[in-house]
């Protein structure tokens, strides 16, 4: 039902409207009736705004618990595992380039992004930054101290001069591809 | 995807997850 739709004056609308079930309720966005089972069902009750038919397609899918049983079903392992692998990349990480959890996140994310940030700041560096810091960040002599904070001085550093990040982001890459290696073969 | 294929996945994943347990237990007692 659409007020839209031709001419209706408030007097016959204001009938239709009380001879309507209380149970019904005018969904004023979609400008659609919402049946019970749409309101108070799953898919309609987390997301209200939708047509009515998408909510009944949605619904309809779930209803077999496949799609469900398939969601719960991969979930909790692929998480699992991705949280396995996160706890013993950090204390790998921690001792050989003094990276916490989120420093790495940091660094993995510049230097993946290095290109298209040295683009948009301009790609330069200054004395004592890119190759110059990336090379006292591997001898471990950073630039305002021990390489216990090199995560946070790359990071720090990341938009001043990506290249750096980006060396960076190469050996932390290689490390973790050669570590892998060792764990396989030993393991 | 299939229920054998399905199986076969899960089976993938559930060795990747006891391999970097036990990866996990050998940085931890590194």
């Amino acid at each position: 039902m659409s007020l839209n739709s031709g001419k209706v004056d408030s007097a016959s609308l204001g009938r239709r409207l009380r001879r309507m079930p209380a149970s019904c309720k005018f969904d004023k966005v979609n400008s659609s009736w919402l049946t019970v089972q749409a309101r108070h069902g799953k898919s309609a009750s987390k997301s209200p705004r939708q047509p009515r038919a998408q909510a009944a397609s949605i619904e309809q899918s779930l209803r077999p618990g496949r799609a469900r049983s398939r969601a719960t079903s991969y979930l909790p392992r692929s998480s699992g595992l991705a949280n396995v692998l996160r706890r013993s990349s950090t204390p790998v990480y921690g001792r050989r380039f003094g990276l916490s959890q989120v420093e790495w996140r940091i660094v993995a994310l510049a230097g993946e992004h290095a290109p298209d940030l040295a683009q948009r700041t301009g790609g330069t560096h200054g004395p004592g930054q890119g190759p110059d810091l990336a090379r006292r960040e591997r001898a471990g002599r950073g630039a305002a101290g021990p390489a216990a904070n090199t995560g946070a001085r790359a990071a720090a550093s990341a938009s001043r001069s990506p290249s750096a990040v980006t060396q960076l982001y190469d050996e932390l890459m290689i490390f973790g591809a050669r570590a892998q290696l060792t764990s396989c073969s030993t393991a | 995807m299939s229920d054998a294929e399905r199986r076969e996945f899960f089976e993938i994943l559930d060795r990747l997850t006891s391999l970097a347990r036990s990866i996990l237990e050998r940085e931890q007692n590194a």
